[in-house]
């Protein structure tokens, strides 16, 4: 999604913030912060597939990444990766995460998402903030030569809206925005 | 009766990865959901409230809230003790049912991490507890803490450290030396003096000594909001048989009982 999408969403969202006060958002909200995190959530996947080949530019790849982190709240976003095989528990900051996916072998990459998704219910922080968790199945295929590598995981992204300003030209605007937290990946097979 | 079985996602729902990761239990609201009866156990969302016998998808005539619930215990305790299994769900659906809501009192999560104490590796578990805030909103709080690093031994007094007994004499001017000694204050306080093991960690964590490092494991849930019963709810990654957010321990315990659970596994007010 682009810079300008960002800030349209946004400020669509002006419209129904000052009814947001309660502790959960209504329905018809819920369902506009799902498609919201939804497309972001798409966003990154998009960006992740453009870090891991290794034929995409390197402009290209510094482009998705720039973009890639803009989705996030902040650079300190946590991605958390248990496994299946292994007892443990491994995390990275997003950042470090991303630029570990760049320097991958593979000559293609591809994501593919199952037809499964979940959006808990959106919850009021006490600082004013909505917090939900979105969950995502999607199979990851990297190539190279005769060489392929696939595994199938469960992501568990943190979502949170919160207020932001942007300047349009001389003037600031503030907007409700969905913006991605930290990340928690299940490895499933 | 519908139990959870090995295969049972293939044999039921189809034979697709999809249907498998339809039925799992997906987040913790999740499983309030199918708890609830707001969502079939195989992820479709109840819109007709009533909790009555419903015609669902193609190859299951009927579901009840029963059905849902027995899903959302593993296949495992099942094999184990079904005759818990049963009671327990049969309390829950009982004459006036039973009913999760993620702000209600009396449940928490267990989260076992991985801490550096003075930057050596050291195993901690963590009792996270959702605090309210009427009209405001909420968070997690930590409200019970275990580690090797908390315990409160036997210590050795260190003899150099004192406010002599003459210090009534003299308007306690030593109090002044004491305070200015903060690495010793323990010496300048009653031998039986304790702490609980929060106060233990939230001083230590003030002082800059622990640091986070890791979560060692899928957290899990303890839920004792329902009369009656001390639930563990745990995170079940497996191909066959119901997967996801499960129950995976029922103990049926009175009130006071729970005091007691809360004490001895979830280390609150240690």
């Amino acid at each position: 999604m682009t810079r300008t999408g960002i800030i349209l969403i946004g400020l669509l969202l002006i419209a129904w913030s000052s009814k947001a006060q309660t502790l959960n958002l209504t329905k018809t909200q819920r369902a506009a912060f799902s498609k919201m995190a939804l497309e972001k959530t798409a966003a990154l996947s998009n960006y992740i597939a453009t870090l891991c080949d290794k034929s995409s530019p390197a402009e290209l790849k510094q482009s998705a990444m720039s973009e890639a982190l803009d989705l996030f709240r902040d650079r300190e976003r946590i991605v958390q990766v248990s496994s299946k095989t292994r007892n443990e528990v491994r995390s990275e900051n997003i950042e470090r995460y991303l630029n570990r996916l760049r320097v991958l072998p593979y000559t293609s990459v591809e994501i593919e998402w199952y037809d499964v998704n979940y959006v808990s219910e959106v919850k009021k922080g006490v600082d004013g903030k909505y917090y939900g968790t979105i969950t995502i199945f999607q199979k990851f295929i990297g190539r190279n030569g005769e060489q392929t590598y696939e595994d199938v995981t469960q992501k568990n992204i943190g979502v949170v809206l919160e207020i932001r300003t942007k300047r349009i030209g001389d003037r600031v605007v503030e907007g409700w925005m969905v913006l991605l937290g930290d990340i928690e990946v299940v490895e499933t097979k | 009766m519908l139990t959870p079985t090995p295969g049972m996602a293939q044999n039921v729902w189809g034979k697709d990865q999809t249907e498998s990761f339809r039925i799992s239990v997906k987040q913790y609201d999740d499983f309030i959901s199918r708890f609830n009866f707001k969502m079939t156990p195989d992820g479709k969302e109840i819109t007709d409230t009533a909790h009555v016998y419903l015609e669902t998808v193609e190859g299951l005539p009927k579901i009840s809230r029963r059905d849902g619930l027995n899903m959302l215990i593993d296949m495992n305790l099942w094999k184990q003790k079904p005759e818990l299994c049963k009671k327990f769900v049969g309390q829950v659906v009982a004459a006036k049912p039973f009913v999760l809501d993620f702000y209600q009192q009396n449940w928490y999560v267990s989260h076992q991490a991985i801490v550096k104490f003075d930057g050596k590796e050291e195993q901690m578990r963590l009792t996270m507890q959702i605090e309210v805030y009427p009209e405001v909103g909420s968070k997690w709080v930590i409200c019970g803490v275990d580690a090797p690093f908390l315990e409160n031994d036997a210590r050795k007094m260190n003899r150099d450290h004192l406010i002599p007994p003459d210090s009534n004499g003299n308007g306690f001017i030593a109090l002044g030396h004491a305070f200015k000694d903060p690495g010793h204050f323990r010496e300048y306080l009653p031998k039986d003096f304790a702490t609980d093991a929060l106060s233990r960690f939230a001083a230590v964590s003030k002082q800059g000594k622990v640091e986070y490092a890791r979560a060692e494991s899928q957290h899990e849930y303890h839920l004792l909001q329902i009369p009656n019963w001390a639930v563990v709810v745990h995170y079940f990654n497996r191909k066959e048989g119901n997967r996801g957010w499960l129950i995976s321990e029922l103990q049926e315990v009175s009130d006071s009982e729970k005091e007691l659970y809360r004490d001895q596994y979830l280390n609150i007010g240690k």
